[in-house]
């Protein structure tokens, strides 16, 4: 397999009519998807452009995974991009991906006038005066087929950029260690934007099972959201811990339950033990996976299967490397193998992204050459997260490199005491950080919903035998109003501004 | 209904929550929102909303929501 749109081909052959795509209003089948997207592919603005960036303002929409294949089918990559994204933010990614076509609805056209947008705008309902173009016999694995723009910790958006095989390999290691097939459903909650729904979208491209755009305004009622998965036989969600947490939270399970799904995978953040574990006790049968990725990563390297309940002050460990991966914890210039001994993580894998878009030096600090000990030297990714092995060999997350801190000579892991915290029944959520300039500790958190009212000194009083002195946050913030990015995570750098 | 309006002020003080009927058909208010809401409801009026409630008409607009805690109110 050369590049992803092998997978599409194969598909048209063997089950053209079957549901590939589907939200409210639209459904396509692998067909008309595939006619469509040639037919998009060959507008004259593409004609002598290979390996360029192409604008999809990405909805939660069907279309979207169209507009995804025009562009490759045109031999280019497409840059998926949230369509309620600040102006600023917009025009940044628009100039640095040097992005002149974008794949658009007609409702999104002229808010891509209004932020100054020159190019063209192309969407499904355009009637076509060209001919329809095909140029994947262009296409090698080296060839970039997507990039995503994360927010980067300085806030300057990052552009990862991911060739077809990137895509490739990760998306054979995948189902072979996890066998879909054309008869599942997935239940897509991340958006087009988001690097995650990758997974959604290739797992349809290669499996024939059906996507299913979930509404986005069901996650506000979680007892709609479960009967709509079983109105629309949804097998398998792949969601951040954030969704799956609301659904738990709101009991939801004492009124509906899932009666079709059978897979549930959780990715982004650190899932809350508590919370799986009402999903456990509700839905025992199911198989339930914790994902570890990386947006430098193709899809995910890690995997852990949870077979059973975990004591709610554990964390969930990441599991063990796909087949596709390599996965090397350093300390130092030393390779940790034995338990218990924390160290960043370095991820070797074909399925490595090439790196930031039209930024040598970001991606050689980041990408580097090493020898792991054995005297071969590796393109290796430098993940910045720390982590160490369970007595089983399982990884488990530690914190990031820059969560860990030196407090009063002693060292921590911000993530230690936010395990610990989120262990309690009246919290919803929490992030610690550090400041720096007071030498506080600080937990933000807000309390859980069913709860009774928590206030900051209560909390103190019950991490306090749950931690090291030296571990107990200085201070506990309360919040009513969690901040989250666009992608649904904790937003770091806004509880920063906190401090 | 003063202090549920005060509630959901606070929640997001940019709708016009007199004219506002499509709270959540409308995309107004997101999960996060809702979650935030069922949880200062509970608190403020000391009832439990338990999931048969969570649907769209039960929360589209402040008379909805007024009705709703009154309904559950007399049950308890």
């Amino acid at each position: 397999m050369n590049h992803v749109l092998d997978y599409l081909k194969r598909l048209e052959r063997l089950c053209p009519d079957k549901t590939a795509v589907e939200d409210r209003r639209t459904a396509y089948t692998f067909r008309q998807m595939g006619e469509l997207a040639r037919m998009l592919a060959g507008h004259p603005a593409l004609e002598n452009k290979r390996s360029c960036a192409v604008g999809v303002m990405a909805d939660r929409s069907a279309s979207t995974a169209v507009y995804f294949l025009a562009a490759l089918f045109s031999g280019n990559f497409y840059v998926p991009v949230d369509p309620q994204l600040p102006e600023k933010k917009l025009q940044t990614i628009v100039a640095d991906a040097g992005i002149d076509l974008f794949y658009t609805d007609e409702e999104n056209k002229q808010r891509l006038r209004d932020v100054g947008f020159t190019g063209t705008c192309l969407s499904l309902t355009d009637k076509p005066c060209w001919q329809s173009a095909d140029r994947s016999g262009e296409l090698t694995p080296r060839s970039p087929a997507y990039m995503v723009y994360t927010s980067g910790s300085t806030g300057v958006p990052k552009g990862v950029l991911k060739s077809h095989g990137a895509i490739v390999s990760f998306i054979e290691a995948y189902t072979e260690t996890f066998p879909f097939d054309a008869d599942d459903v997935i239940g897509n909650q991340t958006p087009f934007f988001f690097d995650a729904s990758a997974k959604d979208f290739y797992l349809m491209l290669k499996t024939g099972a059906a996507m299913e755009v979930l509404p986005k305004e069901l996650f506000a009622m979680p007892p709609m959201l479960i009967d709509y998965l079983n109105k629309k036989k949804v097998t398998f969600i792949s969601w951040v811990p954030t969704a799956l947490s609301i659904v738990a939270q709101l009991n939801t399970f004492t009124e509906i339950l899932p009666t079709t799904l059978k897979r549930v995978f959780f990715v982004g953040e650190v899932m809350p033990v508590k919370y799986l574990n009402k999903w456990m006790d509700a839905l025992p049968g199911l198989e339930y996976v914790n994902l570890y990725g990386s947006s430098e990563i193709a899809g995910v390297c890690c995997y852990y299967p949870v077979k059973q309940k975990l004591d709610a002050a554990r964390s969930l460990p990441m599991g063990k490397p796909l087949r596709n991966c390599r996965l090397y914890l350093m300390d130092g210039e030393r390779v940790i193998t034995q338990p218990h001994m924390p160290g960043e993580i370095y991820l070797v894998s074909p399925a490595l992204a090439e790196g930031y878009y039209h930024d040598p030096e970001k991606t050689a600090a980041s990408f580097i050459q090493k020898d792991f000990g054995d005297g071969v030297v590796r393109r290796a990714f430098r993940s910045g997260d720390i982590a160490q092995y369970d007595e089983a060999g399982n990884l488990v997350f530690s914190a990031r490199r820059d969560a860990q801190i030196k407090h009063l000579g002693n060292r921590i892991e911000l993530g230690e005491i936010e395990a610990v915290a989120n262990s309690l029944e009246q919290l919803q959520r929490c992030c610690c950080l550090y400041d720096q300039k007071k030498q506080k500790i600080v937990l933000f958190a807000q309390s859980a919903p069913a709860a009774s009212p928590a206030d900051a000194k209560a909390i103190r009083s019950l991490l306090r035998p749950r931690l090291s002195s030296y571990m107990l946050p200085n201070k506990v913030v309360l919040l009513e109003q969690w901040p989250l990015n666009a992608n649904g995570k904790t937003d770091r750098q806004a509880l920063k501004a906190l401090l | 209904m003063e202090q549920l309006l005060e509630i959901l002020e606070e929640i997001n003080p940019d709708v016009d929550y007199a004219t506002e009927k499509n709270l959540i058909d409308g995309k107004v208010l997101d999960s996060f929102s809702i979650v935030n809401l069922i949880m200062e409801i509970s608190d403020t009026f000391d009832i439990e909303i338990s999931p048969k409630w969570m649907k769209n008409e039960n929360f589209n607009s402040v008379e909805a929501m007024w009705k709703m805690i009154q309904t559950i109110q007399e049950e308890e």
